[in-house]
């Protein structure tokens, strides 16, 4: 199943670095090196397994831009299922921005009418910490006005924290088919084990597929924090050779265990019960595996 | 002597799954008399649950308790049905259910006989709802 999904934005927005990240295993400090990018760089990135997204990462420099619009307009804009449109928070040139940006609107419109949209105003961590909420709203207003009829969603990211992450778990979540059903059996395996918490990533970008949630935690941005720190582990034992599988983290006040989970998904159980003791909760994921295994085979569609 | 009103199983989808709590609570119904911990506990030794005041030594003794039972069952398998063990301080016994172990100890005041009958009463009960479940 190929999905397509756009990826646009001015020349330097930071759109080839974000996937070097999510999709290629960069960490932030990688992305100082990559150059411009010439016309169209087309990446088949495998997720989920069977789900192929076609990302295209289309160079942001003026005349390819131009190019998109007039000549390739329908080659681009036909099919697509996601536009993810980038936007350098700092950008001293705001009005040619949303000028390109209504292009897009029109040509999605016009080709792809039923894609879902999502504008990341990115590189804020360029703004001092106390603006941030204001100009981030700000912009979204402002958006969401130029949209319609579209309705998109926006995220503010920054690759130097895990607010990338947020944005994309979200892209990716909006792709995934019979996504409430998974979130049902997930809900079911949480209670049996009385866990506080399941969560489900993509095995490769540790991206938050689904999840359960019994006992309300007070962070509502932890599954993007533990996302990216469990990529970034996962990043640094391979590059000392090792290959990361599965964990399990003990504090005085609760047990996490990650772990390899379907071909596609690893799986992460939080128990904050002191008398409920590993093997038990280990024995279980290995039901909850079988489980889950058995279901995807049946319903090829979940691509899991 | 045993009386649980949840299921130490639980379905999902076609598969069995343990809930830990309710085997804690059977477990707990055995920690009298002078008995110090129950617990069940995989061939390997890694508890699965565990009941009783001192659970302190656990552990320990889950691990010893496992590799001795594992010597005399590579003798002659399938042939072990109780293991009693005298110790110092204390006595230890234990028993098997399905591919599982079941352990009871207790101080030196406590009779082997009594904690012989918590293994027993604790393996038939539990040889039922165990047996459904698959282990690697």
């Amino acid at each position: 199943m190929k999905k397509k999904v756009l990826l646009m934005g001015k020349s330097g927005c930071g759109k080839t670095s974000m996937r070097s990240i999510i999709f290629a295993n960069y960490i932030a400090r990688d992305t100082m090196r990559l150059g411009a990018t010439i016309d169209v760089e087309h990446s088949h990135v495998r997720f989920l397994g069977n789900l192929v997204l076609n990302l295209w990462d289309c160079g942001g420099q003026e005349a390819f831009m131009e190019n998109y619009f007039s000549s390739q307009r329908e080659h681009i804009f036909r099919n697509v299922e996601v536009l993810i449109y980038v936007f350098d928070i700092e950008s001293k040139e705001l009005q040619k921005d949303l000028r390109y940006y209504r292009n897009c609107l029109e040509a999605i419109i016009h080709n792809s009418k039923e894609a879902k949209v999502f504008c990341l105003l990115h590189k804020m961590d360029l703004l001092a910490l106390d603006q941030r909420e204001q100009i981030f709203k700000q912009r979204e207003t402002e958006l969401k006005q130029i949209s319609i009829p579209l309705k998109i969603t926006c995220f503010r990211t920054s690759i130097w924290d895990e607010t990338l992450y947020k944005a994309w778990s979200s892209i990716v979540y909006s792709l995934i088919p019979n996504v409430k059903l998974l979130e049902s059996h997930l809900d079911k395996f949480c209670q049996i084990v009385e866990a506080d918490e399941v969560v489900l990533f993509e095995r490769s970008t540790f991206l938050v597929i689904s999840h359960a949630t019994h006992k309300p935690h007070r962070d509502i941005h932890r599954f993007e924090k533990i996302s990216n720190i469990i990529k970034q582990f996962k990043l640094s034992c391979s590059k000392s050779q090792a290959q990361f599988q599965s964990m399990e983290v003990r504090n005085s006040n609760f047990a996490a265990f990650i772990d390899v989970f379907t071909a596609n998904t690893y799986v992460m159980v939080i128990m904050s019960d002191p008398t409920i003791q590993s093997a038990a909760t280990l024995l279980n994921i290995a039901v909850a595996r079988n489980h889950f295994t058995k279901f995807i085979q049946k319903n090829n569609a979940m691509n899991l | 002597e045993m009386c649980i009103r949840d299921s130490i199983n639980a379905e999902y989808g076609d598969q069995i799954m343990l809930k830990p709590r309710v085997l804690t609570q059977v477990l707990k119904q055995t920690t009298s008399h002078g008995v110090k911990c129950s617990l069940v506990m995989d061939p390997d030794g890694s508890i699965l649950a565990a009941a009783g005041e001192d659970t302190s030594n656990s552990k320990i003794i889950a691990a010893i308790g496992s590799n001795i039972w594992k010597s005399y069952e590579l003798h002659k398998p399938g042939s072990l049905n109780f293991l009693l063990i005298d110790c110092l301080q204390g006595k230890v016994v234990m028993g098997k259910v399905s591919k599982l172990l079941v352990c009871v100890y207790g101080d030196d005041k406590v009779e082997a006989g009594m904690l012989k009958a918590k293994v027993a009463a604790l393996t038939e009960y539990l040889e039922e709802p165990l047996k459904q479940m698959v282990w690697k």
